[in-house]
């Protein structure tokens, strides 16, 4: 494998390798993207006074951590060839497990451990069925979705409660005057990108998501590898789970809903595609800020909710169309 | 039913055991799965809740199951062409809105029906053209659609949000829905009739010919000469169609509804029935009866659950399991995922 990822007019010059594998890490193919939310910012910020304030902008981040995390488990398992639409019912899993055993006198740090753990465990299960089963992702995981929306709801019986406890709640609060969730949303982008694009792990998952034959022949084990992935993704799962537990404050099995939309969206903006090897979490990172800043200034503007709605689907058509166009596209 | 093909190496083998392997998981056997399932589901409920089987509760079930037929209609063209079309429940949602709106507004009922059900195949087109002509794959166009649609569904109806299905309209005509026809409830007998013509369409006509086809090889039907986009196209208006119909039944039903009167979960009840009922997941397999079948299955548990005093969140873990048994068993039959 390390054959084949030197390019072959490697330059002599290892500093200047590297600084243009950066930019192409982090920039690459999201130039556009990059340029479609200056626009957007710049719209908003000539209508909104409040909209280009290091206040809004730390909010829009703030909104923008819990997404970006579960979408980044998504961006990995997209990237291996697999597709999880579990996320929002296991995400709802791991807060109301959290909740729960916070409310029952479980010690907080323990709790959220063992939230998380939940997450793992989800994502496990998922790459068990994908793997063992032989069961193709889409329904495996929509299967999921049901299931865990379901254990979500018998956990709590159904019911919503606040819990009004600072530990709980510490995604509320600010360290120097940053939002906790950013600093979430920044651990996250840089571990992931340093997994993703420096880890021999996250070559081979380009490799066993591009094509999955030739990694078999090239003698990787790649059930393992789609199990692996699928945990990590889980891991994932479990930290964003745990974050919107802490920020909503409460045990909500209903806040499961609807997370595929948005995170597809952000995730197909960002360049990723559903037929696996393409896909970086900086992309991802760009699509989220952009579908939250789209939400943040809207919202603003007065526009009301649905109309968002209209506008992220249309949004998420156009940047699957557009990239795909060169491509050849669906046939 | 009873020749069954045994298929791939197994073909072979012989003995009880093996015999007894190739019937459980050739693909005729989904029927016959789906058959012990709702005999096992009739006998389960017919002991945990005394009244389940009674004609008035039948016919209840019948009732609450028909929307979903009439989807689940729509759906598996769709799927058998090869697109999983995701958009059905805010279709469903917008074509409700759009009926009711028109008669508040004061058209008459033949208008508001005619425009509910224009407004799924306007967004069948859309979808049609996104997958057709700009190239995204059929997920991705109708996963956008979904939030479209619905978004335009909120907007139609004032933007009322939960406020909307309070809206009800007294119009007699559009709520045609409400009332029984000789003792059995007028949207069973049009599901009823409906699932025919959708079985006679898909078994009988060029029509659902092709969709195999297009579904099954797509790139062979070009070789033929077939008008593949035309053709994929065709599906998703239909789809569209089928899920505008349940729409303006559901909202006929309800005596007028809004954007928030379809929940959220319709679209995956829609398509694990499909599934259930023997779908492939990459088009070109699947027939009418098994997403009868399906239908019936699920219908069947939510009316039984909830006459059981099971709370309906119950009902998702079991539907999900049923899904995961039924493609687990389709995928050790062909392979499965790679």
């Amino acid at each position: 494998m390390t054959a084949t990822a030197t390019p072959p007019d490697a330059p002599l010059d290892s500093r200047a390798q590297a600084a243009a594998r950066a930019r192409r890490i982090l920039l690459g193919q999201h130039v556009l993207l990059l340029i479609a939310l200056i626009l957007l910012g710049t719209y908003f910020t000539s209508r909104l006074d409040f909209f280009l304030t290091s206040q809004n902008v730390l909010t829009i981040l703030r909104f923008s951590a819990v997404t970006f995390i579960v979408a980044t488990g998504f961006t990995l398992v997209l990237i291996g060839g697999g597709l999880d639409l579990s996320i929002g019912s296991g995400m709802a899993v791991v807060g109301v497990t959290a909740g729960k055993l916070f409310q029952a006198g479980v010690p907080l740090v323990l709790a959220f451990a063992i939230g998380v753990a939940v997450g793992i465990a989800i994502g496990f299960v998922n790459g068990f069925i994908v793997t063992r089963f032989r069961i193709n992702p889409l329904i495996a995981t929509l299967a999921m979705l049901f299931v865990l929306l379901g254990v979500a709801f018998i956990i709590t019986d159904g019911r919503s409660q606040q819990i009004r406890d600072d530990g709980f709640r510490f995604a509320r609060e600010n360290v120097a005057g940053v939002p906790v969730p950013v600093f979430f949303l920044v651990a996250t982008a840089v571990v992931s990108v340093v997994l993703l694009h420096t880890t021999k792990a996250g070559r081979h998952l380009f490799a066993v998501g591009g094509n999955p034959d030739a990694a078999r022949q090239a003698a990787m084990n790649v059930d393992r590898f789609r199990l692996g992935m699928y945990t990590v993704a889980g891991l994932y799962t479990g930290i964003a789970g745990v974050l919107l537990a802490s920020d909503l404050g409460a045990i909500a099995p209903n806040s499961a809903r609807n997370w595929e939309l948005y995170v597809a969206t952000a995730v197909f903006l960002g360049g990723a595609s559903l037929t696996g090897g393409r896909g970086s979490v900086v992309g991802t990172l760009i699509g989220v800020v952009f579908v939250s800043a789209l939400d943040n200034g809207l919202v603003q503007m007065a526009v009301r909710p649905q109309i968002v709605l209209i506008v992220v689907g249309t949004a998420m058509i156009l940047a699957v169309a557009f990239d795909q166009r060169p491509k050849g596209g669906f046939r | 039913m009873t020749a069954v093909v045994p298929e791939g190496p197994r073909a072979q083998a012989s003995g009880r055991a093996q015999r007894f392997r190739d019937l459980v998981f050739s693909g005729k056997l989904t029927w016959v799965t789906l058959g012990a399932v709702i005999v096992a589901e009739f006998v389960i409920f017919s002991i945990a809740a005394p009244r389940f089987l009674s004609t008035t509760n039948l016919l209840n079930t019948g009732r609450a199951t028909a929307v979903l037929m009439i989807v689940a209609t729509g759906a598996t063209f769709g799927l058998i062409s090869g697109a999983l079309d995701i958009s059905v429940g805010s279709v469903m949602a917008l074509s409700g809105t759009i009926g009711t709106q028109i008669i508040i507004a004061g058209y008459p009922a033949s208008l508001a029906i005619l425009a509910a059900i224009g407004s799924g195949i306007g967004v069948g087109l859309i979808n049609g053209f996104v997958v057709v002509k700009l190239r995204v794959n059929p997920l991705v166009a109708t996963l956008g659609m979904l939030g479209i649609a619905f978004g335009l569904a909120f907007v139609v109806d004032g933007g009322s949000g939960i406020a909307g299905n309070l809206r009800q309209t007294t119009d007699a005509a559009y709520g045609v829905m409400k009332n029984d026809l000789v003792g059995i409830p007028l949207p069973l007998v049009f599901a009823v009739l409906f699932a025919a013509a959708g079985w006679v369409l898909l078994a009988r006509t060029r029509f659902g010919l092709y969709a195999y086809a297009v579904g099954g090889n797509a790139s062979a039907g070009r070789s033929v000469a077939l008008p593949v986009d035309r053709l994929r196209m065709m599906y998703l208006v239909f789809s569209g169609a089928c899920a505008a119909t349940g729409g303006y039944v559901l909202s006929s039903m309800l005596g007028g509804s809004g954007a928030a009167s379809v929940p959220g979960t319709l679209v995956l009840t829609v398509v694990t029935a499909v599934i259930l009922g023997g779908v492939g997941l990459l088009g070109g397999t699947g027939t009418m009866g098994g997403t009868i079948l399906g239908v019936i299955v699920l219908g069947v548990l939510e009316n039984g659950m909830t006459l059981a005093g099971w709370p309906t969140f119950y009902q998702y873990v079991v539907e999900g399991l049923l899904l995961l048994l039924a493609v687990g068993l389709d995928a050790v039959r062909t392979g499965g995922y790679r």
